[in-house]
């Protein structure tokens, strides 16, 4: 039996958020940041407004600030480096780097002790209070982003509910390991003590956030090449894993989100893994095949996740970074989820919308495929409140995250197999 | 499977310390205020991030800044006000001397041309400018006296020489100055030919005005009568010397050095200023004090460079014109030598231009209007020097062009003099060295005009490409973007904006020429070699190599009371016998082979056998003085004689000495090269074809003295065998197997040739190559080791690597061919990579910016029909907006034609190749690019199996695309087929991706598809990604048209790939 389309997207409100549709190639990105400056610049100006009216005006093209004057401007982020991957350079550079604000006039060095110390990611939509220094630069002394967007109460009763990730748990070698296995066992409310068995049968989503497989990389320029990419023994390995959830989603709801390894698109955002994969699991209308990011909606709690690239690009390009956790944090200020993207992270070029901005702010936010476990709750200025979660690495921990969605607290649960 | 209870739900950690798993430092904006650490307090949850902008209370320590910017901030300066020099000092000439350091040196003639000053044009050291005008001094030249001729009848010959000289065409001095200012009588020594060290008496004439010299050394040759002698006619000797030249020597000041104005000896100028310089100042020229550039003197003035660049709105597919298209944008930067920053930026601009920060912005409304403004800026900013980038042959001519078309008579005054307008003329270059070159020639008096493309083109970088994009790319080490001509015209007509945008574009490629010029130290550079060659600094980039050689045996004949005779051109070099090669003996040579080089051997030649004009002699000459040979005089392996050193010391090796001291290796070269030049000011056939001739013998000698002394018989382990040697090197086979030996055995054996040899000449052991591939005469390559432990480089000579007429696949073969060679010693894994490359070759998998050959595109007719040639005209039919102009580069790639169609019918436009999907003649390249380089390369290893390398299995594959559009286009009916077998699909799965066969492998068949899918979505991220970062915006699309740049081609590619992948990755989507 198949899942029954009409109720899943009942359920999952938010299901075409980051679906592509129909795919074209033809544009380039510059149109995909214009459509993010003009959703983003209103809004940040307005923040940049009530902190900053006092003591200073606006400019309304950083191009335009004129010397000495005590100015706000708002732009995109871009942080040059010589660090970024590049097909034509292939030995590392200095590693110094510039802030710089752009908008569609032009872009202006941001300097100053302020900058020095502060985290900034190429791509976030910005405002910036300073003034013009005789070199050209823009003087920094505060910036301010758009701030969380607003959040819908959550509905419906959670006291009873528990919520669990998963990340990464497979490698290519090896298909279902121990702890895996043990992981169903304890899932399906076989394994363990009488009180777990009890928490357990209150688990309401069970999520695979990404990488379900580790799928070793096609050689280049050969991957049509069947005798050179040979897919066979992946098709198997899916096979098997197929199964394995099959088993569990007979007992809890179960929802997979690819992630980098998945056989699917490598861009953001990656489209569901084709359903001829699942064949088994699909016969579950327990289980549900979504995109990377993704929404989830769960006993009136919304949950935005992502496979954790995004998290993992900002680290790795950020200047001046602070803990993942901490930035996935902050992005939720900045409205956007991927704000790297395109730059260094890679995604499809968008052209009508950014489905990357945030227009809600969600209950949950995860990201999966970590190295540690890590949460926090972040606050907006409205009263706003999301649990944001790092997910671990289930192949490297062997741990799972459990969230309690009545009280949005997380615990981890760790499966250590003895030989 | 272990059982159940092996299994435990460890650790089931509490609420709480879960949530403090994340650090309890407060995070940097907690720590900023109070606030949230407030907050932090409330939460119940524990570690509570708070959105940052809840804050609407500024922190402390951003109140503090506030108030320091708001004290800081004051009026705003103009920044005009930065333009002029700093203010001199009013000088008191008789107590305080003038010190400056002279960049330009010309000539102005007085009224009636009855007289010559010299101008030195230079700058202090506080940074004032200075002309100072050099009088007394008058061109001369000097001819041989006849024997007894009495000095009491020179004032006859003064008047006999004025009587001819009036009378000759040209009525020189028009009549009322007598041309002849003097004549004295003189002992001097010819410089041709050794004369026993006896002076001769000789003529010195002086003349008015330098154009008087020649006509007057032609009546001096044609004879004069003189009294008590009769006709008397004589060769002039240093006639033929340039005014400026004649002045520097004489007076000891050379190139780009410090003078000095003694106090006293000076004196300021009076009345109306005839220059801008803060100084005008006159002196004699006998007191004028020239500081050899050491030491103290060998600093340099804070000199003034200006970097100008201007766009031009030019009209679709023509390249622009002064007659009709105007500037819109002239960017300028100025820095002083030795700052990093310049202290003036700014662009003038036609219309409005929206404001640049760091810029001043100049805007006009009337383009007449502002060229004269900017001809005032460069008046009031006072460079030194002029840098750009092409722009003796286009900026500058193009704005002094665009200013006469416009009738703007202010405009064209940029130099130092007041009213001298500059113009622009024509000249021809030709040199051995930099070859042949028109060349647009423009004054700007006491100025300098450095063009850093040809600065470039002299460097001797051997680039594949000199535009402003190559080089930076290559140097500065990022692509520059090129913004279509097109475009300019549409960026300038739209607004303020995008004006903006063409100014932002135009300064920056006002500033690269200035940190290219940096990088590469072309100022510091030329400023030493001005000093060394003692020429004027703009004679480095102006004039050839053999100026310089002149004017250095100039300044030593002055001294030794020696004239050099003027030779008559003769015409175009002959070949005579060149350097000499030892015939290699090719091979795959898996042994250490030590190198042993001669240091400067030709310059050494010289030194060493004393070879010099002035040591030459003539059987004559040997039997008048009775000169033994071996004792006096050396007999060269051609057959010429030279003096010893002990009878006289040549000026040639004099010089040579001084070069090599000063460590100018390349200007020693060129001595040999302008005793050779038959067309040249003095060739001397003697001397340069005795040095080829004992540098011939010396390879050969040193061969043999190598091949006898290493041998079994003499106790090595084995006889040492030369397998090559060129001009001025051998490559000996020790028969040793480790670095170690063979580098022992290499200093051993050059110290040990060396002993045999004339006194400078050095053998000197400098590397080894190991291992070493000898394909043929100067072609060859090897890892290059000057210690054992670690190899310094991978050497090639002579292989296919620059050359542009190549396509960027053969470099790249043979360059990994060659790695994988000698540096992994992998010849296996050579072999599989050629033979994958030309199976991708065959199979289209190579990228096409890979295969893309460029010509340029240039005036002369072509008798034989090209391939760039003809195509540029099917670009015109097709798009004369988008077609190469002449002087462009035409890029194209060979296509598949029908049968016997001919090479040049073959070759298309690469974004035309890549838009309608034509085939790429894959056997072409593998035919007429590849296989000859590869052979020779893999022949010495592979011998006959080399053939191997282009035929067998992995040839058979061949992928053709085909084209959608063209004839053959419209006979193809696409059909669905199976995406994992390729079958045709039939009607009832027509809508699937696969065939019933196949559906069971479904997944993986997606798999692989989804693999393509990924990697084109990787190529298509990251090219337009970093054509987006080179460009400097994110918001604006990418325009760049730069074809030397490989990404561009590959992102079109990566374009349509990425469209054809996801219309096949939507044949998966059908109904579930």
């Amino acid at each position: 039996m198949l899942a029954d389309s009409t109720a899943q997207r009942v359920f999952n409100r938010h299901s075409g958020a980051f679906r592509i549709g129909h795919r074209s190639y033809i544009q380039q990105f510059a149109k995909f940041y214009s459509v993010r400056l003009d959703a983003l610049k209103p809004l940040v100006l307005a923040s940049a407004q009530k902190k900053w009216s006092s003591r200073a005006s606006c400019t309304a093209k950083v191009l335009n600030v004129e010397r000495s004057q005590l100015t706000y401007i708002a732009g995109t982020v871009f942080i040059e480096s010589a660090g970024k991957p590049s097909t034509l350079v292939t030995e590392v550079r200095s590693a110094e780097s510039q802030v710089l604000l752009e908008d569609e006039s032009g872009r202006i060095q941001l300097v100053g002790k302020f900058v020095d110390g502060s985290v900034f990611v190429s791509g976030t939509v910005m405002a910036a209070l300073g003034r013009e220094t005789s070199g050209g630069e823009f003087e920094v002394i505060d910036v301010c982003y758009a701030g969380m967007p607003p959040q819908p109460p959550r509905t419906g009763n959670q006291t009873r509910s528990w919520h669990s990730y998963l990340a990464s748990m497979s490698t290519s070698e090896q298909p279902v390991t121990l702890e895996m296995q043990a992981l169903a066992e304890y899932l399906c409310g076989c394994a363990g003590s009488s009180e777990t068995q009890e928490n357990v049968s209150r688990i309401a989503q069970v999520v695979v956030a990404g990488n379900l497989v580790d799928m070793p990389p096609a050689p280049v320029g050969h991957a049509e090449d069947s005798k050179a990419n040979d897919r066979a023994p992946m098709q198997q390995l899916v096979g098997q894993l197929d199964e394995y959830l099959a088993d569990i989603a007979a007992s809890v709801p179960l929802t997979l989100m690819p992630g980098k390894h998945d056989p699917t698109d490598l861009a953001l955002p990656q489209q569901p893994v084709h359903p001829s994969m699942f064949p088994k699991s699909l016969q579950y209308s327990t289980f549900r095949s979504i995109t990377n990011p993704g929404w989830l909606h769960v006993d009136g709690i919304s949950m935005l996740g992502t496979g954790g690239q995004n998290i993992d690009d900002i680290a790795q390009y950020a200047l001046n970074d602070v803990t993942k956790c901490q930035m996935a944090a902050k992005s939720l200020s900045w409205r956007h989820i991927a704000p790297s993207a395109p730059d260094t992270l890679w995604c499809y070029p968008f052209t009508d919308s950014d489905p990357f901005i945030l227009t809600e702010t969600p209950h949950v936010y995860f990201a999966g495929s970590q190295d540690e476990f890590e949460a926090k709750i972040a606050e907006g200025r409205e009263g706003q409140k999301t649990v944001v979660v790092m997910v671990p690495d289930f192949s490297k921990t062997a741990e799972i995250v459990l969230l309690n969605l009545a009280t949005l607290q997380c615990t981890t649960v760790q499966f250590s197999v003895g030989v | 499977m272990p059982p159940n209870s092996q299994t435990s739900d460890t650790k089931r950690k509490t609420d709480v310390t879960d949530f403090h798993v994340s650090s309890h430092q407060p995070s940097r904006q907690s720590s900023q205020n109070k606030r949230s650490r407030l907050q932090k307090a409330k939460s119940q949850a524990g570690d509570i991030l708070v959105d940052e902008d809840v804050e609407m209370d500024a922190p402390v320590d951003f109140q503090e800044e506030l108030m320091q910017l708001e004290q800081t901030t004051g009026p705003v300066a103009d920044p005009s006000a930065a333009w002029p020099r700093p203010t001199a000092r009013v000088l008191n000439t008789d107590v305080d001397s003038l010190v400056f350091q002279q960049m330009e040196i010309d000539e102005e003639y007085g009224a009636d041309q009855s007289f010559v000053t010299a101008r030195l044009f230079g700058v202090t050291e506080e940074g004032n400018s200075v002309a100072c005008f050099v009088t007394g001094f008058s061109p001369y030249f000097y001819c041989p006296a006849p024997q007894g001729f009495a000095a009491e009848n020179i004032p006859q010959v003064v008047a006999q020489l004025n009587q001819l000289a009036r009378r000759a065409p040209g009525n020189l001095g028009g009549g009322k100055h007598d041309p002849v200012l003097s004549v004295e009588l003189c002992m001097k020594e010819s410089l041709w030919g050794f004369h026993g060290n006896v002076k001769a008496p000789f003529f010195k004439i002086t003349v008015r005005h330098p154009r008087m010299v020649a006509p007057v050394a032609r009546i001096v040759k044609d004879g004069f009568h003189i009294q008590s002698i009769g006709q008397h006619a004589s060769a002039p000797f240093e006639s033929n010397i340039e005014f400026i030249l004649r002045f520097m020597v004489d007076t000891g000041i050379v190139g780009a050095s410090w003078v000095e104005l003694p106090a006293g000896k000076y004196h300021v100028r009076k009345g109306t200023p005839s220059t801008h310089c803060q100084y005008e100042v006159e002196i004699n020229y006998k007191n004028i004090i020239a500081h050899e550039p050491e030491d103290e003197w060998a600093k340099t003035a804070p000199l003034r460079i200006l970097s100008v660049d201007i766009e031009c709105a030019g009209r679709p597919g023509v390249f622009p014109e002064a007659e009709h298209d105007p500037v819109i944008q002239v960017a300028n930067i100025v820095t002083v030598q030795g700052s990093k920053q310049p202290f003036i930026r700014n662009v003038f601009t036609l219309d409005t231009c929206a404001p640049i920060p760091g810029s001043q912005v100049l805007s006009f409304q009337d383009e007449a209007e502002l060229l004269v403004k900017w001809a005032e800026f460069v008046r009031e900013c006072d460079p030194d020097l002029i840098i750009g980038y092409n722009t003796t042959n286009f900026d500058l001519p193009y704005l002094i062009d665009r200013a006469q078309a416009l009738s703007a008579h202010d405009f064209p005054y940029l130099g130092r003099m007041r009213g001298v307008a500059s113009k622009v003329s024509t000249s021809r270059f030709s040199s051995k060295a930099f070859g042949t070159s028109d060349s647009k020639v423009i004054n700007i008096e006491g100025r300098c005009q450095f063009d850093v493309l040809q600065a470039m083109r002299r460097g001797g970088f051997a680039l594949r490409s000199y535009s402003l994009n190559a080089v930076s790319a290559k140097f500065l080490g990022e692509q520059k973007e090129d913004v279509p001509y097109s475009i300019i015209s549409d960026l300038q007509k739209e607004s303020a904006e995008t004006r903006r945008r063409l100014a932002v574009y135009c300064l920056k490629d006002a500033f690269l020429p200035q940190r290219l010029m940096d990088k590469l130290m072309f100022l510091i550079n030329n400023i030493e070699m001005a000093r060394v060659t003692g020429v004027p600094f703009n004679y480095l980039l102006t004039r050839g190599q053999q100026i310089r050689v002149m004017c250095q045996l100039f300044r030593q004949t002055i001294k030794q009371d020696l004239v050099v005779p003027v030779v008559d051109s003769q015409g175009d070099n002959n070949q005579y016998e060149g350097a000499t090669v030892i015939e290699p003996k090719r091979g795959f040579y898996d042994v250490p082979i030590a190198t042993l080089d001669f240091a400067s051997l030709y310059p050494s030649i010289m030194m060493a056998h004393n070879l010099c004009y002035t040591t030459l002699l003539n059987k004559a000459t040997i039997e008048r003085l009775s000169l033994v040979k071996d004792v006096d005089y050396t007999v060269s392996p051609s057959g010429d004689c030279f003096v010893k050193s002990g009878r006289r010391e040549g000026l040639l090796p004099y010089i040579l000495k001084s070069l090599l001291g000063a460590r100018k290796k390349a200007n020693a070269n060129s001595v040999y090269g302008f005793t050779g030049a038959l067309n040249g000011k003095l060739p001397c056939l003697q001397i340069s074809s005795s040095v080829t001739a004992f540098g011939r013998i010396m390879i050969d000698q040193t061969m043999h003295e190598v091949e006898k002394k290493y041998t079994v018989e003499n106790g090595y382990a084995h006889n040492a065998e030369v397998i090559y040697g060129d001009t001025d090197s051998v490559m000996v086979k020790f028969g040793v197997k480790t670095l170690d030996e063979a580098m022992d055995l290499g200093k051993e054996a050059a110290e040990f040739v060396t002993t045999k040899f004339v006194n400078p000449i050095k053998l000197e052991f400098e590397k080894v190559y190991f291992p070493y591939l000898l394909i043929n005469k100067k072609r060859y390559a090897g890892l290059y080791w000057t210690r054992p432990e670690k190899w310094d480089k991978l050497d090639t000579k002579g292989l296919e690597t620059v050359r542009r007429d190549n396509c960027q696949l053969l470099p790249l073969v043979l360059d990994t061919c060659l790695n994988k060679l000698l540096i992994d010693r992998d010849v296996t894994g050579a072999v599989e990579y050629v033979k994958s490359t030309i199976s991708d070759l065959l199979q289209n998998k190579i990228d096409l910016s890979m295969l893309v050959i460029s010509k340029q595109l240039s005036k002369t007719d072509y008798a034989a029909k090209q391939a760039h040639v003809e195509l540029a005209e099917r670009m015109r039919k097709r798009d004369a907006g988008s077609a190469p102009q002449l002087g462009d580069r035409v890029p194209y790639v060979i296509i598949r034609g029908p049968k016997n169609a001919r090479a040049y019918e073959k070759a298309e436009d690469p974004i035309y190749v890549l838009d309608n999907n034509l085939p790429i003649d894959t056997t072409y390249y593998l035919e007429h690019q590849l296989t000859n380089p590869l052979t020779r390369i893999f022949e010495p290893i592979l011998g006959d199996k080399v053939g191997t390398l282009f035929n067998g299995a992995h040839t058979r594959t061949i992928h053709v695309s085909a084209p959608t559009s063209g004839a053959l286009s419209k006979f193809m009916v696409k059909t669905k087929t199976c995406l994992g077998c390729r079958a045709p699909l039939r009607k009832d799965d027509k809508d699937k991706a696969v065939c019933k066969h196949c559906a069971p492998k479904l997944p993986e068949i997606h798999m692989r598809h989804m693999d393509v899918m990924r990697e084109m979505e990787l190529r298509f991220s990251r090219l337009w990604t970093e054509c987006q970062r080179c460009q400097g915006s994110l918001h604006q699309e990418v325009v760049c048209n730069n074809r030397d740049c490989p990404i561009f081609y590959m992102r079109r590619k990566a374009q349509k790939d990425a469209e054809e992948q996801a219309e096949t990755m939507e044949r998966f989507d059908y109904d579930w």
